[in-house]
């Protein structure tokens, strides 16, 4: 529109500046982000994690049953991106105007994904690891694995609770109800697996338990790690150390699979 | 060369029919309206155009392609939604220049654009901030960003007040003079397309129901209106109407408009006007040719429709 002086043209990247336009809208305040980084950081100082060994580490990452620190705030930062991103994007309508960017559906939905669920993650996972190199660099080093092992599996529950909370997005074209079902299925995900699992392990009902260790490998891990004579005293299944990453990698890609659907899902959703 | 070919489309949500088997097309470097009343299909088909709907049946290209999922359109094309929606809190100034480099070009553009349209002054403020006028005139900088060759335009004066409506119409005439800009407009707002465009794509129920030149639209339709000027209206008007090819007849005072179907020959009405005023003693002051405006037309081409078998009600 420039009458005079034309600017010069190159060529541009739609998909690296929308993405910037979901960063700004998404990450434009962060508090939460910021208050991970500090309760990481209180957390390590008040605690002696740092004694301790690869259980410990990994205890400290994972959480009980899988309700770790980093999992809690994940949730809600990850919910709170979906449902007034995603959501506000298809109910206020500048889905249409982001759809009118020369740029494929596909790569829309992934910068919109990239945004709201991969940055959280790399933050997360920035404050989680500086706080634990800058506090206890000894123990870091020396537990890595386990402390890398834990922290991955603090992240299945959330994965799982976003994948399906953008399945629900989708669906609805809206983000309240998905924001609120979300943070009900995250807690309920977490009661109704520590019920299976004891349930489960008391009346010897094996496949549930694997059913449970799949669900959520905190549970898998645990078992390992409380050295192979079973939970609560009763005779679970035990597995090995190979089968629980095993697990966990199923767990981290039937999140991805439900991705990969989402990202059907939102084309057809787009089209009408 | 046309710019859109839109051949049979069709398009349906739930039980309703918005798009009946459209075809149309728009001439390059043309402005041309697409004309129809709330609920005829007119922002179906503009979605469709800009790649946002799938059609269910037809087909419709836009500079050669089909538009549905094709980056490369985009690139071509500048897009004014009926709504304007933008992220409401991002500054206006930020949120342009993103786009600008978008398309690959420097973000001093955004600011050259803005102060195009006498919006500079709003640089720093969020768009949710923006008021009606301003908002649809930002939504016009922002699909003219790219400097595309064809701006598809939903309903873009809707809401504003007369003074921004004409500086949106203005700058869509500037625009299109000075870079050769095609434009396809939609409006249910007759009197502002009249003054703006060439040619106009007329839809109801959503099929067309005539296209083509302004001018020739005119007169395809014999939209042809006279006003005549007598000491006798009611008598005169009552005359008048017993001719096969009079279409309507209103009176209002000493005037009375007298509207033509399409068989009419413009000079036979000059002819029995004087004839039945002498018959009915009516004196006549004067006898004018009116053109008729892009609503009678509209009209005009929407009742002849139905006369073939269209399924308007």
């Amino acid at each position: 529109m420039s009458s005079q002086g034309e600017p010069k043209k190159r060529r541009g990247s739609a998909f690296t500046e929308l993405l910037s336009i979901f960063l700004h809208l998404d990450h434009r305040l962060p508090v939460l982000e910021a208050s991970a980084f500090l309760f990481f950081s209180g957390v390590l100082l008040f605690s002696s994690v740092s004694n301790g060994g690869a259980s410990s580490a990994f205890s400290y990452m994972a959480g009980p049953g899988g309700l770790s620190l980093t999992s809690l705030i994940l949730v809600v930062l990850i919910l709170k991106n979906l449902a007034s991103g995603w959501g506000n994007d298809f109910e206020k309508g500048t889905m249409q105007t982001f759809l009118t960017y020369p740029l494929s559906r596909g790569k829309a939905f992934l910068a919109r994904l990239v945004s709201s669920l991969f940055v959280p993650l790399g933050l997360m996972t920035l404050a989680q690891f500086s706080v634990i190199f800058l506090i206890a660099p000894g123990f870091a080093l020396a537990r890595f694995g386990s402390l890398l092992l834990g922290f991955l599996t603090s992240l299945t529950t959330p994965l799982l609770v976003a994948a399906l909370v953008v399945l629900a997005v989708l669906w609805a074209k809206s983000g309240g109800v998905p924001f609120a079902l979300g943070l009900v299925a995250y807690f309920m995900m977490l009661i109704f697996l520590a019920f299976l699992f004891s349930v489960g392990s008391s009346g010897g009902y094996h496949y549930v338990v694997w059913a449970v260790f799949f669900l959520n490998p905190v549970y898998a891990f645990s078992s390992y790690f409380n050295n192979q004579t079973g939970m609560f005293g009763y005779n679970t299944p035990v597995p090995t150390y190979a089968q629980a990453v095993e697990l966990l990698a199923a767990n981290l890609l039937l999140s991805l699979a439900l991705l990969a659907v989402g990202a059907l899902l939102f084309v057809k959703r787009t089209e009408a | 060369m046309k710019v859109i070919e839109s051949r049979g489309l069709g398009k349906g949500f739930s039980k309703v029919v918005a798009l009946d088997g459209l075809s149309f097309g728009v001439e390059s470097g043309a402005i041309t309206g697409l004309i129809g009343p709330n609920g005829a299909g007119k922002t179906t088909a503009i979605k469709i155009m800009l790649g946002l709907l799938r059609p269910d049946e037809g087909s419709v290209l836009v500079f050669g392609e089909r538009p549905w999922g094709n980056a490369r359109i985009a690139e071509r094309v500048g897009a004014v939604l009926e709504k304007p929606h933008f992220p409401f809190g991002m500054k206006v100034e930020d949120y342009l220049t993103r786009i600008a480099r978008m398309h690959g070009y420097p973000p001093s553009k955004a600011l050259d654009d803005l102060r195009r349209v006498g919006l500079d002054q709003a640089r720093d403020r969020r768009i949710g901030k923006l008021s009606a006028g301003m908002l649809q005139k930002f939504a016009l900088v922002h699909a003219l960003i790219n400097e595309p060759e064809l701006v598809v335009a939903d309903e873009p004066t809707s809401n504003l007040d007369p003074q921004v409506r004409n500086e949106v119409l203005g700058l869509i005439v500037s625009l299109n003079k000075e870079r050769g800009t095609t434009f396809l407009i939609s409006s249910h707002l007759l009197p502002e397309l009249s003054r703006v465009c060439d040619t106009a794509v007329i839809i109801s129920e959503g099929r067309m129901v005539g296209s083509g030149n302004l001018q020739d639209l005119y007169r395809s339709f014999g939209a042809e209106v006279v006003r005549v000027s007598t000491d006798s209206p009611g008598a005169l008007a009552e005359a008048i109407r017993s001719l096969a090819y009079v279409v309507s007849v209103e009176v209002s005072g000493e005037n009375l408009v007298v509207e033509t179907n399409r068989e009419a020959a413009e000079g036979q009405l000059y002819l029995d006007i004087p004839r039945l005023a002498a018959q009915v003693h009516a004196r006549l002051y004067g006898i004018e040719s009116k053109n008729a405006s892009l609503e009678e037309l509209f009209r005009k081409a929407v009742s002849s429709d139905q006369g073939k078998g269209g399924k308007a009600a």
